[in-house]
């Protein structure tokens, strides 16, 4: 792991990504965004894996479920955390994201304080 | 007159022939009408652009303090909300609500709190623009702001559907024990507002909800209390067991099927157990569904002679009953499979547990849509 810890967010929505980089660079990690599952699954393909996922379930093109499978067949990635990010009262999907191969699940509307949380069990440096 | 318009005709070159004089004027209004629609293109798509700078103008403003806030650092000043960014800070601000929650959904408030913003929107409630009146209204629902709570009953009493849901929404925000008070009878009456629409709204107030529910059951003909019953359903609340009891013996289909989907105590399993021979299927498939809920050891040997029912819901739903049973393992499955006489019965247990054996294997398949 280097000295700072990346961390891929595939979310499309634009405020909650704003969100989301905000509060990952404040404590310390290096972010990386991209908007749809097209771009995450061309990202996952050509470039070297995170240290950690935070991967929305819904996503245009192509959604986590889907990206969450190709991050675990691939050499470099499939020992990545993935944390999705699923909807309330979707209990099917947070199911699915588990036995798609997440490692943890975030439940939307989210605190941020508690996601903090769940990455840090994840990535033990800087935060 | 006359005389000038004929001079400015010749100047123009218009045709003597009336004929050909009306197909010119209509070729000049028609030019005319063109170049008026291309100017207010040009005109919506500058307004447009231009709205989209205030628009990123206010983000670039705002958003970075309002992420600091969500993240806990509450700026000790705040600048001046503009009136041209209200509206956009707004939007962003009731977005990033129904995103977050918790310390971060307080921070947000106090933010709005600070600004003056539920003053603005409950000006923005009685204005005529509907998106403003909708913006507000969600604002307004966030914020738990009780003096709003006059005009956003107005405003749920509106005959456009978004509006008043959305004001509904608002009132169970604000105070769920009022809302679910004056929502319940609402929703149970109003048989045209979508069961998903009644149950996102009532999703705060379950416990409250209950209390009414229960409290109106008793005094609910048989025309309304199938609506009442999938409210309850719907909320996932538990009504007490004396409120459900005389639905599960009503002699209507609809007041029984709909108390035997919601039933989740033992203490009803004798009340249960009375439908199981119903001259009604659908009456017999909740039976059999419920007792898979709340069934002791006793209501085997029952779901067992359900297995040989004459209608196929009854007998699939009777086999997924006692595979869900949590005291019957595997090797007790296939025991009782073998000592089944009835083909139809045995047939029907041996597809039960080959589709268990196969969701297992696949475990992010999603099952079949139910249907009885």
């Amino acid at each position: 792991m280097s000295a700072q810890p990346t961390v891929l967010v595939v979310e499309d929505d634009v405020h909650i990504a704003h969100v989301l980089t905000f509060m990952l660079e404040r404590q310390g990690y290096q972010v990386t965004h991209v908007a749809d599952g097209r771009a995450a699954s061309a990202h996952v393909a050509a470039n070297p894996a995170p240290d950690l996922v935070l991967l929305d379930v819904m996503l245009p093109y192509v959604d986590g479920f889907e990206i969450v499978g190709q991050i675990r067949a691939l050499d470099g990635w499939k020992d990545t955390p993935v944390i999705m990010l699923t909807a309330k009262n979707t209990e099917r999907d947070t199911v699915r994201a588990l036995d798609a191969g997440a490692n943890d699940f975030i439940i939307k509307p989210f605190q941020p304080q508690e996601l903090l949380a769940r990455l840090r069990r994840f990535l033990k440096t800087p935060a | 007159m006359t005389a000038s318009v004929g001079i400015l005709a010749a100047r123009l070159g218009v045709p003597a022939d009336p004929i050909l004089a009306a197909a010119f004027w209509t070729g000049i209004a028609a030019l005319l009408l063109t170049l008026l629609l291309g100017l207010e293109i040009v005109r919506l798509r500058m307004s447009l652009r231009a709205r989209q700078r205030r628009e990123t103008r206010a983000l670039a403003r705002w958003r970075p303090i309002l992420n600091a806030a969500i993240v806990g650092d509450r700026p000790p000043q705040l600048p001046t909300l503009a009136p041209a960014e209200r509206l956009h800070f707004i939007k962003l601000w009731v977005h990033l609500q129904a995103s977050l929650r918790g310390e971060a959904s307080a921070a947000l408030n106090d933010i709005a709190g600070r600004l003056g913003l539920h003053l603005e929107a409950r000006a923005m409630l009685g204005r005529r623009a509907r998106s403003e009146r909708l913006l507000a209204a969600l604002m307004l629902g966030h914020l738990g702001d009780r003096q709003a709570w006059p005009q956003l009953l107005r405003l749920a009493g509106m005959d456009d559907p978004t509006l008043s849901l959305t004001a509904l929404w608002a009132l169970v925000r604000i105070d769920p024990q009022a809302a679910a008070e004056y929502l319940t009878p609402l929703f149970i009456e109003r048989e045209d507002w979508a069961m998903s629409h009644v149950a996102g709204i009532l999703q705060q107030a379950g416990r409250p909800v209950a209390a009414v529910l229960a409290g109106m059951l008793p005094r609910l003909g048989a025309e309304r209390l199938p609506r009442a019953l999938r409210i309850a359903e719907a909320l996932r609340v538990e009504l007490p067991a004396e409120a459900l009891a005389s639905a599960l013996a009503a002699s209507e289909v609809a007041v029984a099927t709909a108390a035997l989907r919601i039933v989740n105590t033992p203490l009803l399993q004798d009340a249960v157990r009375a439908r199981l021979h119903d001259e009604d299927w659908q009456v017999r498939v909740q039976a059999a569904k419920a007792l898979g809920r709340i069934g002791d050891r006793s209501d085997v040997e029952r779901l067992v002679a359900l297995l040989a029912d004459r209608e196929w819901w009854v007998r699939y739903r009777a086999a997924q009953a006692l595979v869900e049973l949590p005291w019957l393992k595997r090797p007790d499955l296939a025991a009782l499979h073998a000592t089944l006489e009835d083909r139809y019965a045995a047939d029907m247990l041996a597809q039960v547990l080959a589709e268990q054996d196969a969701a297992n294997a696949a475990p992010d398949t999603a099952p079949a849509p139910e249907t009885a």
